[in-house]
């Protein structure tokens, strides 16, 4: 690639977008000019926003004692309420003027807990509320005074009273706005004043009011102004972004793209010197300077707009605290914004470059959106936070890890910096890839419009299809098995014993593994059988497998326990365990257990994984990469984030074994034999260790389990590494297929029967 | 295959097509270009030149030195600028089972000839030049633009071209100059001498008015003209028009047709694509009839009237395209 074409490219295309009116529109003057006017129109209706009084119908006011009184003059006591509070109240305390209501009323006063008789007073009350304009009716049904229960009853009484204390309905229309705040404020003053009666009580019974508080609580906030002021700048500002990032890159990715085949100057510039990825360069250099000016505009004229707002408006609850954001937080933002905007850019431009037109370009971009949108709101939730699993998410885990990097926890982050990265950069690198394919994909940039039915489709697909898989049938098998693994989980029903247990492991592992790998293989390749790589396995690599995976052993079941201090597992992880433990309790024997987690998992996942997956990775024609990827997909496939970093690693030796012996069979005896040897030594008891002299290899950990012992485990190792070693090394022909074989057996062995006879 | 057929008889256990391209690499034979190989291979040479390329390789087979002398008959064989073996180009379309675009061309132009590719809308021309400039790939089949493969010498192919496509293909928001310099700077001229020679074509095509005009200002013979500048600034051997003067009024189809006939004055190769007769009639030196992806007759206007006894290059096509059409109409009747 040369970079002065590139720059040359980049060069034009800036000055042609700068020329165009709608983008300049949206990236510069949208932003300076938008939140101003939002600001100024804000400011104008904030003139005309004013608290409305509530309209509060007191029904039963002659119920309430005397002292402390709650309504006085019309009004309620200046005791409970502060002037502005007094002056949100309207209070109406004249009777119900329709005369079955005022008898319901009195019916309800006597009776108030029957419950056909509230629900027709409260159908009442809220056709009168209705009809009379009231917002919260508040009922007292049934007369009580303090004085009197002193006076008339006595101690006893008050006791008793205690038990069931008087009652005081409020009426409210939770789907009026007005209602439910008329009936807020009116709680808060009845709960005043009730704390005001109670302290009345306690005095005229000669106990003192401290005595019953028990413990006060005092709320005390540690954070300074500056942490603060970090805590809402670090949701809001990756947030901010990461969104006008995304918009950013939208328009001018659709012109440079679609905008351009609708020109007809794409061929033009495609038949220049410049090569195709010194163009999709060049181009997405462009987006992303559009995508990191818009997001800085737009963030800086919102932030100034915002805290002018504020300032103007009588500033913000004193809990926010907004002020200016810290200075490193901008720093943190300007160094994230290059991988955000790059990745955001590399999509949309990959994505427009499949447009036609400018118009189908929006059809495109609009999904990207909504798959991007949700991964930006996930680190706005309060109980997210940047762990191992968060991390690995693309976009979120870039925001978290940002988030955290503006908080000032760097101790926290730096634990993380490292998948970020990872995850951040490979997707960079997938979407700028994807970039540069398009631009040399002849079918994407000359697509004639063609009319799209299943059935035609279908019979393209199957006319078109190859020997082997391709890497796009791999990764839509991979995608497929994760969907439907995903959606069965949803669906079965929790096993009640061993054999549910064991009917619905295996139905999902078929169903949603070996299935999905095995229809693939038939429809989309025209050798099955190489597809799925069933050939011949000889004894030695048979034996060869087994070998590996009894001496590899201890490794994983070291590396296990590593990962599992690492990240320890959470309380959900233990309860599944627990569960499972449970269900294993109720098992026949232990070759059940054995068929269950062993046997077939080593025919299923090994067809889809090793057959279909790997077969289609190895079209990239790179060993390791195949070997790699196919992996990574295999520990993703095992949901559990423990779970997947330890059988990413053992997928490494199955991966590599398949593709060495070029046969599926010894990767099936690798996985049995595996997973066999680690429920082995999970259920290990002490008197079989101690009768078959196992505990030369094995030692009792602390929790009555048993572990590997060091120096034999070392050994073993060392020779399972050897072995693997050797495999690599080995150049075998490829076997002739399963199928083949016993055809040919079949033939041989009747062509000699009709000779003998 | 006179070279190949003497190999044959010089060394008859050696298999001459392995020969020869080992011998493309020899350094004694350095001199001859892909071009003459072609030549030879087809069988167009004469006798004596043959025979010279027999003994030369000869020669090289028993590693002695051979230079070419100078004033050697292969010195004078014509050289061509376009070499079009066999080339196939099938769309993969999602409808039909594949549509082939192009089955199997073959054609060659030399420099100073303006090559005409006629044929009605669908008959592949536009492929082929898609093909020659390396916007798109062939399925099979090769295509050499002054000796360099489209396929795997893309970016000097691209640089040994000019091209005029069918729509004026011009950005709405650059100037002329602009652009013609923008594409220059691509082509890797020197903006010193990018400026001049942009002077020097600005001036022969009029278009100091139009200079900073943007593209979205211009009239399409406004639009034509610049992309004549843009596709001549880098002084290319071989150009391509491909329907350039479709959607043009007469004034400037003439113009452009003008421009056609001095460029092949500066010995430069021209393929001149269109489905107008008279423009073809007027400009062309040899013609290549094009329908449903294959050459129905190719030869020079005077040769093709002559053997179809067709003084009118119109009624020519006519019928040619009738009898096509009619064979295909069988073929489609015979198979159902």
């Amino acid at each position: 690639m040369k970079w002065p074409n590139v720059k040359l490219i980049f060069n034009r295309e800036l000055r042609d977008q700068l020329r165009d009116r709608r983008t300049l529109f949206t990236v510069v003057v949208m932003p300076i000019v938008l939140y101003p006017l939002m600001g100024m129109a804000m400011l104008q209706v904030a003139q005309f926003m004013r608290e409305y009084p509530a309209k509060i119908w007191i029904i039963g006011n002659d119920n309430l004692p005397q002292s402390p009184s709650l309504v006085a003059d019309g009004q309620v006591s200046e005791d409970f309420v502060s002037e502005s509070e007094s002056v949100l109240l309207e209070l109406s305390l004249s009777l119900p003027e329709d005369d079955e209501l005022k008898k319901l009323v009195s019916q309800f006063r006597e009776t108030p807990n029957s419950p056909a008789a509230s629900a027709l007073v409260d159908q009442l009350i809220q056709a009168e509320m209705k009809a009379r304009g009231l917002d919260v009716a508040v009922v007292v049904p049934s007369k009580f005074s303090i004085a009197e229960d002193q006076t008339d009853e006595g101690e006893a009484t008050v006791v008793a009273r205690a038990n069931s204390p008087p009652k005081i309905y409020i009426f409210q229309n939770s789907a009026s706005d007005q209602s439910r705040i008329g009936a807020q404020r009116i709680k808060s003053v009845i709960s005043r004043w009730q704390r005001s009666v109670i302290q009345q009580r306690l005095s005229d019974n000669g106990i003192s009011p401290e005595m019953v508080s028990g413990i006060q609580v005092v709320d005390a906030d540690v954070a300074d102004k500056l942490g603060k002021q970090t805590a809402i700048w670090s949701k809001l500002f990756p947030f901010i972004i990461m969104v006008w990032s995304l918009t950013g890159a939208f328009y001018p990715a659709i012109d440079l793209c679609a905008g351009e085949k609708e020109r007809g100057t794409f061929e033009t510039l495609l038949s220049s010197p410049a090569a195709r990825s010194e163009i999709a360069f060049g181009k997405l250099l462009t987006v992303m300077s559009f995508s990191v000016t818009t997001a800085l505009l737009n963030l800086m004229s919102m932030a100034f707009t915002g805290l002018f707002v504020a300032s103007r408006m009588g500033g913000l609850p004193s809990g926010m605290g907004l002020g200016m954001p810290p200075l490193a937080s901008i720093g943190w933002l300007l160094l994230a914004l290059v991988p955000i905007s790059a990745l955001f850019s590399a999509i949309a431009l990959a994505a427009a470059a499949f447009a036609r037109s400018s118009k189908e370009g929006q059809y495109y971009l609009v999904p990207l959106m909504m798959i991007s949108m949700p991964l930006m709101m996930i680190p706005m939730m309060p109980s997210i936070k940047l762990d191992f699993g968060t991390s690995l998410i693309p976009v979120t885990g870039l925001m978290l890890f940002l988030r955290g990097l503006i908080e000032g926890q760097y101790a926290e982050c730096i634990r993380f910096g490292g998948p970020v990265c990872v995850i951040t950069f490979a997707c960079c690198w997938f979407s700028v890839r994807w970039v540069v394919h398009q631009f040399n994909s002849e079918s994407v940039l000359f697509r004639p419009s063609e009319r799209f039915g299943v059935a035609t489709w279908f019979r393209h697909v199957l006319r078109e299809r190859h020997e082997l898989p391709s890497f796009a049938n791999a990764m839509l098998c991979a995608l497929v098995i994760l969907v439907a693994k995903f959606f069965i989980g949803f669906a079965v029903s929790t096993p009640q014993d061993f054999f549910d247990f064991a009917k619905t492991t295996v139905i999902i592992l078929a169903a949603t593994i070996a299935v999905p790998g095995i229809i693939m293989a038939l429809l989309l390749t025209r050798s099955p059988g190489k597809s799925l790589k069933l050939n011949m396995c000889s004894p030695a690599a048979a034996c060869a497998a087994v070998l590996i995976a009894i001496m590899l052993n201890p490794l994983f079941t070291w590396f296990t326990s590593l990962v599992m201090i690492v990240y320890p597992p959470s309380g959900d992880l233990f309860q599944l365990q627990e569960t499972v433990a449970n269900i294993l309790g109720t098992a026949p024997n232990i070759f059940a257990i054995l068929a269950v987690f062993a046997l077939a998992p080593a025919i299923f996942e090994e067809l889809a994984f090793r057959g279909f997956i790997l077969s289609g990775m190895q079209s990239l024609r790179n060993k390791w990469q195949a070997i790699l990827m196919t992996s990574v997909l295999f520990g993703i496939a095992h949901g559990v984030l423990q779970q997947s970093v330890i059988t990413s690693v053992v997928g490494v030796v199955m991966a590599i074994i398949a593709v060495q012996t070029k046969s599926i069979f010894p990767c099936m005896l690798f996985h049995l034999t595996h997973n066999s040897m680690t429920v082995l030594l999970s259920s290990a008891k002490a008197h079989v260790v101690e009768t078959t002299s196992l505990d030369l290899f094995l030692t009792a950990t602390s929790g009555g389990m048993y572990q590997y012992s060091v120096v034999p485990g070392l050994i073993m190792s060392a020779v399972g590494i050897v072995l693997l070693v050797w495999l690599l090394r080995l150049n075998l022909p490829e076997p002739p297929l399963v199928t083949e074989c016993i055809r040919n057996a079949y033939h041989r062995f009747f062509t000699r029967k009709t000779a003998s006879a | 295959m006179a070279v190949a057929t003497s190999l044959k008889l010089l060394q008859p256990e050696r298999n001459p097509t392995d020969d020869l391209r080992n011998l493309f690499h020899t350094a004694q034979i350095r001199e001859l270009t892909f071009d003459h190989w072609h030549c030879f291979i087809d069988g167009d040479a004469t006798k004596n030149q043959t025979n010279l390329v027999s003994r030369m390789i000869v020669c090289a087979l028993h590693d002695r030195t051979c230079k070419l002398p100078l004033n050697s008959p292969i010195a004078r064989l014509p050289k061509r600028m376009i070499h079009v073996r066999a080339l196939n180009k099938r769309y993969n379309e999602l409808q039909t089972d594949g549509f082939t675009a192009l089955a199997g061309i073959s054609f060659d132009a030399m420099p100073g000839q303006i090559y005409g590719l006629l044929g009605p809308n669908g008959a592949g021309k536009t492929t082929a030049l898609r093909i020659l400039s390396t916007v798109l790939k062939p399925t099979s089949g090769t295509a050499v633009v002054n000796g360099y493969d489209v396929i795997d010498d893309p970016e000097q192919v691209r640089r040994n071209i000019g091209f005029v496509s069918t729509n004026t293909a011009i950005y709405d928001r650059m100037t002329a100059w602009e652009m013609v310099q923008y594409f220059g700077q691509l082509y890797g001229i020197e903006l010193a001498e990018l400026h001049r020679r942009m002077e020097v074509l600005f001036e022969r095509f009029q278009m100091n008015n139009i200079r900073d005009v943007l593209g979205s200002k211009m009239s399409t013979g406004m639009k034509q003209k610049v992309s004549i500048v843009r596709a001549l600034i880098h002084d290319p051997p071989v150009l391509i028009f491909d329907e350039a003067t479709s959607g043009l009024d007469i004034l400037a189809a003439r113009e452009v047709l003008n421009t056609v006939e001095q460029v092949r004055e500066q010995g430069k190769c021209v393929i001149f694509s269109s489905h107008i007769m008279t423009e073809v009639q007027r400009l062309c030196d040899r013609i290549a009839i094009m329908n449903r992806g294959t050459i129905l007759a190719e030869g020079t206007i005077e040769k093709l009237t002559g053997i179809y006894k067709e003084d009118d290059l119109e009624e020519l096509f006519f019928q040619l395209i009738a009898k096509s059409e009619a064979t295909q109409r069988d073929l489609v009747a015979q198979q159902v």
